[in-house]
């Protein structure tokens, strides 16, 4: 592999895989191993670069590690810290493009991204990829091994989740 | 008052609020919902919150990966070359068809040139050293030839395999068995790959 072609797709890809890591571990620094542990595995897997769904492989891979890291964090019986959370959340608060809209939506986004961590895979891979990630269906079909067809009746219930967990949200804060 | 027969109940309409935002639904059902929606002014409430739900996810911020993990996967790449990318030599090897295959011709000659001068100049030490030997070097030339063999399949080129490696290894296990015999259940090939199945996997 050319070795400017790799690190043409680590400058363009590194972002999406790092967001997808982040938002489904939800933890800083296994966020960081996830992505280093996959841009390794694309330095292995040179013939990636010339398939033509680069960003599909990526974002298979990626999730593989973190589901990978997600079972062995439930075996192990770690309780998710605080801090973890707390540095994925100052990550996505600082990541804001509009600080000034932010506090008065942060308490909601917190809440959204909260229920979005509980949603079933591959629902919640689904949701990050096409809302979050803005990725194209043909991408996220390769990612998740599914039908065109699965993926958008994954996405439209996933999405309907959120939503009854946006309406709870919205009478907690009226009723507060 | 009956509701018409297209009329939909709130119930239907609220699990077919997000394939109506994507614009999913066929013109009638679109229509169906539509209609809905203009009369009730809940299932309203509830498409807008639809949107809200989709708006707060785009809004989501995207990460960039830290400065330092980018350095360790660059240091990382540089200090291994992508094709020493399997763990053990023999693997890696059998992963690389053309370096497999160039390896594999070198070996043969090796091993060629030495049997054919052995058995020319008869400078053998003796009889159970010769046996052990030459028995080793069949092993040797086995995995050497499952090898090759897997490599020309990785190329797709049967013709490598037939016309190339397996005569040349025929001809190198005739020399050796006519030099010292056949050892008796030593099955070389058979060995070969099991071993180069075992350092693969």
């Amino acid at each position: 592999m050319a070795r400017h072609d790799f690190d043409a797709a680590v400058r363009e890809h590194q972002s999406a895989v790092f967001t997808f890591a982040s938002y489904l571990l939800r933890d800083r620094s296994e966020a960081e191993d996830a992505t280093q542990e996959v841009l390794l595995k694309l330095w292995r897997h040179e013939h990636v670069l010339r398939d033509g769904n680069l960003l599909g492989w990526l974002m298979k891979v990626t999730r593989n590690a973190c589901l990978d890291r997600l079972r062995s964090r439930r075996s192990a019986e770690r309780v998710f810290s605080r801090s973890d959370l707390a540095d994925f959340e100052a990550a996505c608060t600082s990541a804001s493009p509009d600080p000034e809209q932010l506090a008065a939506s942060s308490e909601i986004d917190y809440w959204l991204r909260h229920a979005l961590s509980e949603l079933a895979e591959p629902a919640r891979s689904a949701v990050i990829l096409r809302e979050v990630q803005g990725l194209a269906y043909r991408e996220i079909c390769h990612a998740l091994g599914m039908s065109l067809a699965n993926v958008k009746v994954s996405l439209h219930r996933a999405r309907r989740k959120l939503r009854d967990r946006l309406r709870e949200v919205y009478s907690d804060v009226s009723a507060a | 008052m009956s509701l018409p027969p297209e009329a939909l109940t709130c119930a239907e309409v609220l699990g077919q609020l997000e394939p109506f935002a994507d614009g999913e639904l066929d013109r009638g059902e679109s229509a169906a919902v539509e209609r809905h929606l203009a009369s009730c002014e809940s299932c309203s409430r509830e498409l807008e919150l639809a949107f809200e739900v989709t708006r707060r996810l785009r809004a989501m911020p995207r990460l960039c990966a830290p400065e330092r993990v980018l350095q360790s996967v660059r240091r990382e790449t540089t200090a291994r070359p992508a094709w020493r990318r399997a763990r053990e030599p023999l693997g890696a090897l059998a992963a690389r068809p053309m370096l497999a295959a160039a390896a594999a011709t070198v070996l043969l000659g090796l091993l060629l040139g030495t049997v054919l001068w052995r058995s020319h100049t008869g400078s053998v030490p003796g009889d159970e050293a010769v046996a052990r030997a030459t028995a080793e070097a069949r092993l040797a030339l086995a995995v050497v030839a499952t090898i090759s063999r897997n490599a020309a399949l990785d190329l797709g080129s049967q013709l490598i395999g037939s016309r190339v490696v397996t005569p040349t290894i025929r001809q190198i296990i005739k020399t050796t068995q006519t030099t010292s015999g056949p050892s008796p259940g030593a099955q070389p090939e058979r060995r070969a790959t099991n071993l180069v199945t075992r350092r693969s996997s």
